[in-house]
């Protein structure tokens, strides 16, 4: 299972891959924003997206609709972790094909319980 | 117009006048023509002075009614002041849940190490067959629970490990806050330089940049956002089932 983390902070990305790396996913690889992770997943053979929303250049929400509308990139399991936490934009999230939606700060539990279920509904 | 160019060419004939009456020794002459230039340039002056002023209140305003301030009110620095506090109430938090972890895990660590020592002395006794049956017996009894303490020693400081981890994610949310700060001390900034392009003389307006579909607006930050948010993962999860998730 190789996993995309895309967050602008690095220490954002280092908890997550960390968390992941306690919960048994060591193939991990890291963007800091849509702009930088849209051509990795592109060329990368990337299982799983873990994506913040608020970032510099290409936001999360972006990149999520660009995954959406790419042929090879369509089905790709996409969780988001971000901080944005107002109705309208879960809302748009889900609209957009969100498969999680987790708001910081989190846990390491939620983050392992969500995983779960995504893989759980995406088989 | 410079003060220079006006005082042109009369002034300098009145400054040769003033040369030919001094060389033909006329004094009194001479002094006339020194208070005339004088007087001239006073008055220069005061119309200068004049007219700058009337430029600077036409610019004010037109300041005003141009509201390039408007954008930033006594509002947007409360709310400033405001995040700025919920930084630091987020980095102390986090910086003592570090601590606890800390003070936590140290102790164990500590534990560990004696009791390792203990059973290495006993074990070094009983490769040197210093230990008889008795003693080998309370040794066995005495591994066997440390094995069992250890156990549970490390899970703990694993689990202290992993709060201190946790605690680092106060640099994501008070970045993102920290940036809106910084945004409208940049907006205040590009409104000052207005202010002095405006009392230069070449007035512009503010542009106000066109915001995207749906914003990214950062961490809500108690007290000063108001937005209709979620207060927690469990609202998420229950708004997204609600959209059959």
């Amino acid at each position: 299972m190789k996993i995309l983390i895309v967050d602008d902070f690095s220490t954002m990305r280092r908890i997550i891959k960390n968390l992941l790396r306690d919960l048994g996913f060591n193939n991990t690889s890291e963007a800091d924003d849509g702009n930088t992770a849209l051509p990795m997943l592109k060329n990368g053979s990337f299982d799983f997206l873990i994506t913040d929303w608020n970032m510099p250049g290409m936001t999360g929400i972006d990149l999520l609709r660009a995954v959406r509308a790419d042929e090879q990139l369509a089905d790709m399991p996409v969780l988001m972790v971000t901080a944005e936490q107002k109705r309208e934009q879960i809302i748009e999230a889900a609209q957009a094909g969100v498969n999680g939606y987790i708001v910081k700060p989190f846990t390491a539990q939620t983050l392992k319980e969500k995983l779960e279920k995504i893989f759980e509904r995406v088989g | 117009m410079s003060l220079e160019n006006v005082l042109g060419s009369e002034a300098l004939s009145l400054a040769k006048d003033l040369v030919r009456e001094i060389e033909q020794g006329d004094g009194e002459k001479a002094q006339e023509i020194i208070g005339r230039l004088a007087q001239k340039n006073d008055s220069l002056l005061l119309q200068e002075i004049g007219r700058l002023t009337r430029e600077l209140h036409t610019a004010l305003n037109g300041f005003n009614l141009d509201s390039q301030l408007s954008g930033i009110g006594e509002e947007d620095f409360s709310d400033a002041r405001e995040r700025l506090h919920y930084v630091i109430s987020l980095t102390d938090q986090a910086a003592n849940s570090t601590l606890n972890a800390i003070e936590e895990a140290v102790p164990l660590c500590d534990q560990l190490h004696g009791s390792v020592q203990e059973i290495r002395e006993s074990w070094e006794r009983f490769l040197g067959r210093e230990m008889n049956a008795e003693e080998f017996r309370v040794f066995s009894r005495q591994l066997k629970g440390y094995l069992g303490e250890w156990d549970e020693q490390i899970a703990a400081i694993k689990q202290h490990l992993n709060d201190i981890l946790m605690a680092q994610d106060f640099q994501d949310l008070t970045g993102q806050v920290l940036h809106r700060v910084i945004e409208l001390v940049e907006n205040l900034e590009s409104n000052l330089v207005g202010l002095i392009r405006v009392a230069g003389g070449g007035g512009r307006k503010n542009e106000k940049k066109e915001g995207s579909d749906i914003e990214a607006t950062g961490p809500k930050v108690p007290g000063v956002d108001k937005w209709d948010t979620v207060s927690g993962q469990g609202e998420v999860d229950d708004l997204l089932s609600s959209l059959g998730f």
